[in-house]
């Protein structure tokens, strides 16, 4: 009884001052640590904003086991450069008009953060958003992939995204016949 | 040097076997990504690239209807029927294609590559050059050979063509009440059908794909006219929504709607009003059906029924909102048209309501704006200007079925092979 009582108290004063941390530490895959602002990214995940509330935040770096480092890094990268930024009136309107525009256009330091990666970091960043339920960062990095398939024949995707081609001919033809106006490269 | 060549070649046998790199992002991601594509357009062609892609999106209805209700609805332009092709016998005549403008890339790659100018109608062996548009419905044109009195259906996208078969039956108009007459053909999903009516009855004809022939069903009552007008019945516009064809009276009192499915009659009264220019029944994105409708008053009024059920269990259609559009009318079109001072409800589809800022016939010489407005935003925007001297109907993209289920050679596809 007493015994447990004792942990439970050494328990509340960990809590108590990992609450008063304003950043939480986040370790990857391969064993790499980040620190990240305790409010971004309690706002900007939906999954880390569970862990820091019920108190499931490790000290000495919460495992995420399913993010690779250079994910993490970009993860983190990203909270912090959201932190800094003040919304633009260009997102606040167009969160007016959501019915016709579900997603909002990613502003020009989120167009400029996707547009460095490569198409490996990219995906893996779409991977660790989904995985973070970080909704805003998912939305970004989805829009720039779809960005890349804009305005292309299904040859250009192809080409763009390192796609074999594994229709068979037969199943190509039919294609052809329903969709042919779908092939011609611009 | 020779190790790190090694280690290259293995990489690169790793990476075959993996495959490309936008593979490892599961189904579920790949959807999310397809959602934000632009449009229909852009989705068929990447959902073309592979097996996977495809697959991913001929297997999740719950990703179609979240793309439909995301998006506007794909359309690729306005169909113009030709200038009296019956007051002039064997001259050729061809419906006109108007392309809606920079509406993406891939919107236009499928004007681009579809049969818009319906060339291939020439090809259809003893037919005469002599086409009339008269219905429009999921990708496929109904078009009428005056001069031979038959109908065709064709896609101009696929530029695919059914065989040509004969207009109306001698039956008809069997046991008919003093005056009568025939409206126009319209397009059931996969058949067509002609609509008889006499002094105070109507009467279906349909014509079966599966069969090749013409069904006679019986005369059927409704509430008789005001008018003193043979022609009750309007018979323009294509009216089609939620599997129900539907006709207005011409004096603007009731509602004929038919089911496609049981090719049952209903007749509902409409709300009464000192006039309407012009009216059309749609479904609204969430699927609901509406009625769109601008009346005669000065103002620039868009009005929208909804079908309510009133405490005697019967149903009719309420006036759900008027929206005023003159404020957003002259920013959109600001300077371009002196004094918008009509608007004409020309179609409504998937929550779209399009509409021109003249009434037909009534200036042939100068062009008015055609515009298309969103049910749900009330948002206006521009298609194109040009002289509106006959009636439209707009065409608008539909899914291709290797994108709605796995079809011919994929019917038997299992997982996906990524």
């Amino acid at each position: 009884m007493e015994v447990d009582k004792g942990k439970g108290e050494a328990e509340e004063t960990r809590k108590v001052a990992e609450a008063d941390r304003d950043t939480v530490t986040l370790k990857s895959s391969d064993g790499k640590l980040f620190e990240v602002s305790k409010e971004a990214a309690a706002r900007l995940s939906t999954v880390l904003a569970g862990m820091i509330a019920g108190g499931s935040i490790d000290d000495n770096g919460t495992d995420l086991k399913q993010i690779g480092s250079e994910a993490l890094e970009n993860v983190v990268d990203y909270c912090n450069k959201h932190a800094n930024s003040i919304p633009s009136a260009a997102l606040i309107s167009s969160s007016i008009s959501f019915n016709t525009a579900p997603f909002k256009e990613p502003e020009e330091w989120e167009r400029k953060f996707v547009d460095r990666l490569s198409h490996d970091a990219l995906f893996d960043l779409v991977e660790a958003a989904n995985f973070l339920g970080m909704e805003r960062l998912l939305d970004v990095t989805c829009h720039k992939i779809s960005e890349m398939m804009k305005g292309k024949s299904p040859d250009q995707i192809r080409e763009v995204f390192n796609i074999k081609n594994d229709y068979t001919k037969e199943e190509l033809e039919e294609i052809r016949q329903e969709l042919a106006w779908a092939f011609y490269d611009d | 040097m020779n190790g790190g060549r090694k280690r290259r070649r293995r990489n690169r046998r790793l990476k075959a076997r993996r495959g490309p790199p936008i593979h490892k992002l599961g189904e579920d991601l790949l959807l999310e990504i397809f959602l934000r594509l632009p449009s229909l357009a852009t989705l068929v062609r990447a959902a073309l690239t592979c097996r996977a892609w495809r697959h991913a999106v001929a297997s999740s209805p719950s990703f179609r209807r979240r793309f439909r209700a995301a998006h506007p609805p794909p359309l690729l332009g306005l169909f113009f029927e030709p200038h009296g092709p019956v007051q002039a016998p064997n001259t050729p005549v061809f419906p006109s294609f108007v392309p809606a403008r920079r509406r993406g890339r891939d919107l236009t790659a499928a004007v681009r590559g579809g049969d818009f100018f319906l060339t291939s109608l020439e090809d259809l062996p003893n037919e005469g050059p002599c086409w009339d548009i008269v219905d429009c419905c999921r990708g496929c044109v109904l078009l009428m050979n005056w001069d031979d009195e038959s109908l065709v259906v064709f896609n101009p996208l696929t530029r695919w063509s059914a065989d040509v078969f004969d207009l109306g039956h001698e039956d008809m108009f069997d046991g008919r009440r003093g005056h009568y007459a025939q409206v126009r053909p319209r397009l059931l999903i996969s058949d067509d059908m002609l609509l008889a009516h006499d002094e105070c009855r109507i009467r279906a004809t349909v014509f079966s794909s599966d069969t090749w022939e013409w069904s006679v069903l019986p005369w059927v009552d409704v509430p008789a006219s005001s008018g003193d007008d043979e022609s009750w019945l309007q018979d323009d516009g294509g009216m089609q929504a939620n599997g129900f064809l539907y006709w207005v009276y011409e004096d603007w009192k009731y509602l004929v709607s038919l089911d496609a499915s049981t090719m049952e009659f209903c007749v509902t009264e409409l709300p009464h009003s000192s006039g309407y220019s012009s009216f059309c029944v749609r479904e609204t994105k969430d699927g609901t059906t509406c009625i769109v409708l601008s009346d005669d008053s000065d103002d620039l009024n868009i009005g929208v029924l909804m079908p309510t059920r009133g405490d005697d269990g019967v149903e009719k259609w309420v006036l759900d909102q008027i929206d005023l559009l003159d404020t957003e009318l002259t920013r959109l079109l600001n300077d371009l048209v002196d004094e918008p001072s009509d608007l004409l409800v020309l179609a409504v589809c998937d929550g779209y309501v399009y509409l021109s800022t003249s009434e037909m016939y009534h200036d042939p010489q100068t062009p008015c704006w055609f515009l298309s407005l969103c049910l749900e935003t009330m948002t206006l925007e521009r298609l194109f200007r040009r002289t509106f001297d006959t009636p439209v109907h707009p065409y608008i993209m539909a899914w291709p079925p290797s994108l709605v289920g796995n079809f011919g050679r994929f019917a038997l596809e299992g997982a996906p092979s990524h």
